[in-house]
């Protein structure tokens, strides 16, 4: 409850933040003669650019606090919505404004010579280029690096460019009240670009963990075993929970990953986290890899509420597709050493018995607590002791024992499994509320 | 489970957004005062004028820099205002004060 009240707050600010310069410029509304609907309605779309540009930064930025009663994939998503719809309120502006006044190609030349216009037409034009690469990377086959490279600077050229614009071409920026809260909204945003870019780097810089492990464990997957630097060490996890793992020279890298912890949540000795990365074909197939005991790299965590920790539940149904079995490794082993005596049903599925990971670690965890696994081979064979074909309706209803709908469900894997899982769920009278996934394949 | 209510919710938000810019501008764009409130035109500031009018094309700055550097100040104001009367939606006697807004012969003199 108190989550949800959270969650409400957040929004709420953010909506208020969202809607402010509108509600602001209606107040003050310096605008003696009526402009026309059409005008009034393009500056109106402008602001709603503005301030939704502007803010995009506050839902990836990592903050713990707004990102625990969503989870940041959740708030990654929403970023990407908004991205899509500050764009769509840019082309609204520029829109509005040619109804008003009849279009002119020169209105959308980033290069000419009225500094107001010129960053209007910037802003827009950027913010086309990154909504469209952001929708297209991987039809593009842009590397993920790249990619965030150029969208960051893009998002800092639509920020600047419109606050640029609204402070030089807007009518309602005559007022000094408005034009600060336009500089504030743009100062907002290089704080918190600052603050991810900038300080949080150079607060981890000294402070790196040693690699202290890398096998492959199976089907490309490495389980990536870190130590933390020394006094440096997190005083706990939540089962589920995942970190960014950054290599490269320094923190200020861009090859920076969310990669969810493999290992048991309860405190060990020496604080070791184990990481299983599957080799998808970029960072994790290059440079991974070749990762040797000794080497250093950054982690920024633990992030994420994908975890059990927070759900009270008789039991738990735990879905995997592919290397999605890396957070339900974690539950699974936090379980066992908590000696949580829960039933355990784990739904596993891969495209064939070869691709599956940690067979023979979970087999030997259903020996030693309440678990009982059902793999689901897309090609099984005779003897492999699995479903076959794919987590439909048919198997869970074999599978899942009879008090299922008070047991808690958590499901992570490829998008289809992810989409096919919401809706079949539910249909089985699982609540929503007990219906818990993490998606990380947002472009 | 949220991720499936996402893509609705951002719809919804969406168009929320869409419905306060929409309230935004019939508001602010208020239908005329009846007509013993309305302003006289020469009560109503010039460069408001300009803004209502001209701004969303041209830049005032240049407009008065092109306009005065020419050496027949009548001559401009009247082509001026001729031309006007065939451009834009301004009425006559807007357009007057606009011309003389920008030849600086009225108003802020560097608009």
């Amino acid at each position: 409850m108190a989550m949800l009240l959270r969650g409400m707050a957040w929004f709420g600010l953010y909506s208020f933040l969202v809607l402010l310069p509108l509600a602001f410029a209606l107040w003050v509304d310096p605008i003696a003669t009526p402009r026309g609907f059409w005008t009034e309605a393009a500056t109106g779309a402008g602001f709603v650019a503005f301030t939704l540009c502007a803010l995009e930064f506050s839902l990836v930025g990592r903050f713990r606090a707004a990102a625990e009663p969503f989870g940041i994939d959740a708030l990654m998503l929403w970023h990407r919505w908004m991205g899509i719809a500050a764009a769509f309120f840019l082309a609204l502006h520029a829109g509005f404004l040619a109804i008003r006044s009849g279009a002119t190609v020169q209105w959308l030349d980033p290069f000419q010579r009225d500094v107001g216009r010129a960053t209007g037409a910037a802003a827009l034009w950027l913010a086309v280029a990154v909504v469209g690469n952001s929708l297209l990377r991987r039809r593009l086959r842009w590397r993920y690096e790249t990619w965030q490279l150029l969208h960051g600077i893009g998002a800092l050229g639509i920020v600047l460019g419109a606050a640029v614009h609204a402070l030089a071409q807007g009518s309602y920026s005559r007022v000094p009240a408005v034009r600060f809260l336009v500089a504030g909204y743009a100062g907002l945003f290089l704080l918190l670009f600052a603050r991810y870019r900038v300080w949080r780097p150079l607060r981890i810089w000294g402070h790196p963990w040693r690699v202290v492990e890398n096998r492959e464990v199976g089907d490309d997957t490495f389980l990536l075993s870190l130590e933390p630097p020394p006094g440096r060490g997190w005083h706990g996890f939540e089962p589920g929970q995942f970190a960014w793992l950054i290599t490269g020279r320094t923190p200020f890298s861009l090859e920076q990953h969310p990669i969810t912890l493999a290992s048991s949540a309860e405190p060990s000795s020496d604080g070791r986290a184990d990481f299983a990365i599957k080799n998808l074909g970029d960072w994790s197939g290059q440079v991974v890899p070749a990762l040797r005991p000794g080497d250093p790299l950054w982690v920024d965590g633990p992030h994420g509420s994908f975890t059990l920790d927070r759900e009270p539940g008789q039991g738990f149904v735990l879905i995997a597709g592919g290397i999605g079995i890396s957070p339900m490794c974690s539950m699974l082993l936090t379980l066992r050493d908590r000696e949580d005596r829960r039933p355990v049903l784990l739904f596993y599925a891969a495209a064939d018995a070869g691709a599956l990971v940690f067979r023979d670690e979970l087999d030997a965890l259903a020996a030693e607590m309440d678990l009982h696994v059902v793999y689901v081979l897309e090609q099984a064979e005779p003897g492999d002791d699995a479903e076959s074909g794919r987590v439909t309706e048919d198997v869970l209803r074999r599978h899942l024992p009879r008090p299922y709908r008070r047991f808690q469900f958590y499901v992570c894997g490829p998008p289809s499994m992810m989409d096919a899982m919401e809706r079949i769920l539910p249909e089985l009278g699982v609540p929503r509320g007990s219906i818990h996934t993490e998606r990380f394949d947002m472009v | 489970m949220v991720h499936s209510l996402l893509g609705r919710a951002a719809w919804v938000f969406g168009g929320l957004a869409a419905a306060a810019t929409l309230a935004f501008a019939a508001l602010v764009d208020r239908a005329p005062a009846p007509p013993q409130a309305v302003p006289a035109v020469r009560e109503v500031p010039a460069d408001d004028l300009f803004a209502q009018h001209c701004a969303l094309c041209h830049e005032a700055g240049a407009m008065t820099a092109s306009l005065r550097a020419k050496p027949d100040r009548e001559g401009t104001r009247r082509e001026t205002v001729d031309f006007l009367h065939g451009h834009g939606e301004a009425s006559d006697e807007e357009d007057v004060r606009i011309v003389e807004f920008l030849l600086g012969t009225q108003g802020p003199q560097t608009p």
